[in-house]
């Protein structure tokens, strides 16, 4: 009947369901049982019964076949111990450095920040361009932000803060505490609530009400020893004593070092939010010299940072007028606050995760590569089965399961590997990486490796089955063994020429990296580098200029007193400490651009003598310098160069600021150049007023000594203590230390691509000796009718050594192809080097051929031991 | 061959398999009629629960599928049918079975948990 033989037809098809295998042998039967079952029963329960059964037993038949297969492969492996050694290591190695470089992706751009929706936060900086060189993100004056708030649109909440370091006293020492004056909003505006308590509210933020204070979790555990009670316990700043109102969750410190440029440098955790509180006046106070902090603000729903900066511009440019005359010139920038937090890091970080990604890929195709020099070896076996009728699926799906179950364990090593990785990396410490320490394994992290895992294990498992079952079983049974190996060999040297490539790209790269780390290393920073250094804050006590220099001067004097010490001075903004300053300069007798910077440092006491910069022409500037005497600066080589070209410095004079009231400066000294906001960037043209004539509450002190830093340090701490016990030193720090900080990410990611570098050449020396011990095995029969034929030793061994040589030299071409526009990539990261340096791409190619001769050595040595009789004898 | 205590339990539908088998050799369809007989309908084996259980029987010598001249008699006219027939270890296996679910029983009774003998 037609109905039923289109209802056998049908389950015909369902039992696709089941492996092939199954399927082929026992697909009549079941047809045949279920047409005799339509016979004799009602359909619809026939139809129902079928059914469950196939949900049943279909995967029940797959597991079976899966089992059967875990078991086969296990054997297999187990009885392939060398192999699946070097298997497992290759791929625990590749997947554990891809899963840590993902870990670190992870913490640093994937997982949330704790501010609500934080693309959604944005910063409001007020540049000004028309003096050169300064920074972008320049904070707004207090009166802009007042106003910003009366008449943007763009924000549905915009908060100013100031970041300022609070001195607490201490059971035994004052303590340095990271801390902000935030506005009434700032809470809200980052959408974060406290773990207790309350946050500051806009109640708080008037002059009179300030005295209350929000803490972190970490201040409420170490200073209050996690007290349930705390709130309304009171917590001295500066003096003055706050009251808690509320205790913040760990996660968050914002702001930290990274958040935004010229914040605190190296401060790890805002430990203290006081509210800001200004008065009407200083709300409105556009004076030469406000008040400005930071803004950050949250956009409103559905607006755009475009459009906020198209808004911000406009207001600004009403706003500028208010100012000065000569004090012009401000223009608002809004950037988005992601962006600014990781935007720095987030091309690094691409750039390890290329890195890693290529090894991992070389790590895969050198498993590929080991498989199919076995499958090669099992050709034999697979033609047996072939013949014996089992399917090139069967065979590819056995192979795959084996595959796979080397990915698996490779996969659970992999992570053992990353979890090191990781501990090795937050130890490395890469400088300035925002949330470095919060790198770990998590849920994330470990689905990423199950699923390279999974895809390695396919794709490393995939091209050596597909070929291996292409057996050609007539062709099997008519040779024996030796001629079948053709479709694996090409493969196998098609892989080994990738490695090879993908080697040369990493290695090009690794080698212009480590080239411009050594040209960063040899850079003459014009300062001595054992000089010890440290920041001293004068908090609200030292209102006058008078008072400032007068406690700066006592203390150099104390300091020079101590023993062991050799010279001592101050200075306002010290190399490599993220301090900038600059100044409008006009120079007598050159042709003075408008609004002509120049970078500007107050240096006191024997500042240049306890920093080792070497005097050029003239004297240094002494204390005697100060006052009532005609004002006097030294200028560094580099201002002398562009302002004094072809005359005499010392004897000229300048003067600062933009009023034609300013006094003149003579030039008595030229001082070496230093290098000062990073080791790599150029100096700039500079000049050292002196320290007492301007006393600034803040100075970084630099000591030269015989002594151990840590004596010195004490000794200065006891000096400090006993002219004012409320004080305290912070970033106590060599200049030493200071280079290896301002080194620290260029060390990070070259070291991390050398590493991925020589993995890279290891895995493509190892890939290249397993192909050609194995071809020469195969080739033994035909090598020893070689030599039986009077071919020399010396023909034999450069006949194996040119083959793989050969393979290498292909790899070579391929990958320096490949990594001439590659290393554009890292122009960006060169110093001193080009992309296409010469060097590199000579020692690249060399010591690619020098590793690959080395992999060929022996198995080619091996092929000149072979002994014709036994060859001939082993056909 | 192993030893048929040492085996894993069979489950219930290869026990009811090797029940059918032992009274005489059957193909697919009278094993499972066989079966659904037996247990009043109550256990009816769908086709992919029958070949895999027979597959894994085979595997385990339990079962042996008969060659041409060795089937019986092909009644409903299809000589292609494949037949099965129970191997003298299947046999031992299924007594060992029956042996085992005796002592069940028996403990069973012990507790009030079975009729009495008569």
């Amino acid at each position: 009947m037609v109905w039923r033989r289109s209802a056998v037809e049908i389950y015909r098809a369902l039992l696709l369901a089941y492996p092939a295998e199954f399927r082929h042998e026992y697909a009549p039967e079941m047809e045949r049982l279920f047409a005799d079952r339509l016979q004799s029963e009602p359909r619809l329960r026939v139809w129902l019964e079928t059914i469950a059964d196939l949900a049943w037993s279909a995967p029940k038949e797959h597991l079976h076949v899966a089992a059967g297969d875990l078991r086969y492969g296990a054997r297999t492996l187990a009885k392939a111990p060398a192999f699946t050694a070097v298997a497992l290591l290759a791929m625990a190695f590749g997947i554990g450095a891809t899963t840590a470089v993902f870990s670190l992706v992870n913490a640093v751009l994937l997982r949330s920040l704790p501010y609500g929706d934080a693309e959604r936060l944005v910063y409001v900086w007020t540049p000004i361009p028309r003096f050169e060189g300064t920074p972008r993100e320049m904070g707004p004056f207090t009166a802009d932000y007042y106003d910003w708030l009366r008449m943007s649109r763009s924000f549905s909440d915009l908060a100013l803060f100031h970041q300022e370091m609070f001195n607490v006293p201490g059971t035994e020492a004052v303590v340095r505490l990271g801390g902000a004056r935030v506005t009434g909003n700032f809470f809200q505006t980052l959408q974060a609530s406290p773990a207790m308590g309350r946050t500051i509210g806009s109640e708080d933020d008037q002059p009179g009400h300030e005295h209350v204070a929000v803490i972190s979790e970490r201040l409420w555990r170490s200073r209050f020893g996690a007290d349930p009670g705390v709130l309304g316990k009171m917590l001295p700043l500066n003096r003055e004593s706050y009251q808690v109102v509320g205790v913040m969750p760990a996660p968050f410190v914002y702001p930290h070092d990274g958040d935004f440029p010229y914040g605190i440098n190296g401060l790890r955790a805002t430990d203290v939010w006081i509210p800001l509180a200004e008065t009407a006046k200083q709300k409105q106070d556009r004076s030469e010299n406000p008040e400005d902090g930071v803004a950050i603000g949250r956009l409103r729903p559905g607006v755009q940072w475009q459009q906020a900066q198209s808004e911000m511009s406009a207001i600004e440019a009403r706003l500028d007028p208010l100012y000065p005359p000569l004090f012009r010139g401000w223009q608002a920038y809004v950037q988005p606050f992601v962006e600014s937090s990781v935007g720095n890091v987030r091309r690094l970080l691409w750039l390890l995760f290329g890195a890693v990604s290529l090894v991992l890929l070389i790590s895969c195709s050198n498993v590929a590569n080991l498989l199919a020099a076995r499958a090669a070896g099992r050709t034999y076996e697979m033609g047996v089965r072939t013949a014996l009728g089992a399917e090139r699926v069967r065979l590819v799906r056995q192979m795959l399961t084996e595959a796979l179950l080397l990915a698996a364990g490779g996969g659970a090593l992999g992570i053992v590997v990353a979890l090191g990785a990781v501990r090795a990396m937050v130890r490395l410490n890469p400088g300035e990486i925002p949330r470095l320490d919060e790198t770990s394994l998590d849920l994330r992290v470990l689905l990423f490796s199950a699923g390279i895992t999974l895809v390695t294990g396919l794709l490393f498992g995939l091209l050596p089955a597909i070929a291996a079952s292409r057996v050609d079983v007539s062709a099997l049974l008519k040779q024996g063994t030796r001629s079948i190996a053709g479709t694996s060999k090409r493969l196998r040297s098609g892989l080994i020429v990738t490695e090879v490539a993908l080697a040369v790209v990493l290695l090009a790269g690794a080698g212009l990296l480590v080239r411009s780390y050594l040209n960063v290393l040899s850079v003459d920073t014009g300062f001595s580098a054992s000089t010890l250094t440290m920041e001293l804050r004068l908090d609200a006590k030292y209102q006058t200029r008078e008072q400032r220099a007068a406690i700066f001067r006592d203390l150099i004097g104390q300091i020079r007193t101590l023993p062991g010490i050799q010279s001592a001075g101050i200075v306002t903004a010290l190399p490599l400490s993220h301090h900038e300053s600059m100044t409008l300069v006009e120079v007598k007798g050159y042709p003075n651009r408008k609004d002509q910077m120049t970078d500007a440092r107050s240096a006191g006491g024997g500042y240049f003598e306890a920093m080792g910069i070497r005097l050029l022409a003239g004297r240094f500037l002494t204390d005697d310098d100060a006052a009532g005497k005609p004002p006097v600066v030294a200028v560094s080589r580099s201002f002398a160069d562009l302002y004094f070209r072809g005359r005499e410095a010392v004897g000229g004079q300048i003067r600062t600021g933009s009023g034609a009231d300013s006094p003149w400066y003579t030039i008595v000294g030229v001082v070496a150049d230093v290098r000062h906001s990073s080791t790599e960037q150029a100096p700039k043209p500079t000049f050292y007023g002196t320290y007492f004539e301007r006393g600034d509450s803040r100075a970084t002190l630099a000591i030269r000594s015989t002594l151990p830093p840590d004596r010195v340090t004490a000794a200065v701490r006891g000096a400090v203590r006993r002219l004012d016990p409320a004080l305290a030193l912070e970033q106590i720090r060599t200049m030493e230390q200071r280079v290896m900080e301002s080194n620290s990410r260029r060390r990070f990611q070259t070291l991390v691509l050398a590493v991925f570098a020589a993995a890279a050449v290891f895995l493509a020396l190892v890939g290249l000796y397993g192909l050609m011990a194995y071809a020469v095995k195969q080739r033994t029969a035909e090598v020893g009718l070689r030599l039986a034929l009077g071919a020399s030793r010396g023909q034999v061994l450069a006949m194996v050594l040119l083959q793989g040589l050969g393979l290498v030299a292909a790899g070579l071409v391929l990958g320096l192809a490949a990594a001439l526009p590659l290393t554009r990539v890292v122009a960006a990261w060169l110093y001193g080097v080009k992309p296409a340096d010469p060097l590199t791409f000579v020692a690249v190619p060399v010591m690619l051929l020098v590793v690959g001769l080395a992999a060929c050595a022996i198995p080619a040595w091996k092929a000149t031991r072979i002994d014709p009789v036994t060859a001939l004898r082993y056909e | 061959m192993n030893d048929s205590t040492e085996l894993r339990p069979l489950t219930t539908q290869e026990f009811h398999i090797l029940v059918a088998l032992a009274e005489r050799d059957q193909h697919g369809y009278g094993i499972m009629q066989d079966v659904a007989a037996r247990t009043g309908g109550n256990l009816r084996l769908g086709p992919g629960t029958l070949y895999g259980s027979v597959k894994r029987m085979l595997e385990r010598g339990l079962v042996v599928e008969l060659e041409g001249r060795q089937r019986p008699d092909p009644q409903d006219g299809d000589e292609r049918r494949r037949y099965y027939r129970l191997t003298p270890f299947g046999r031992k296996v299924a007594k060992a079975e029956v042996a085992r679910l005796a002592e069940m029983v028996e403990q069973a009774r012990v507790y009030g948990l079975a009729p009495k003998r008569s």
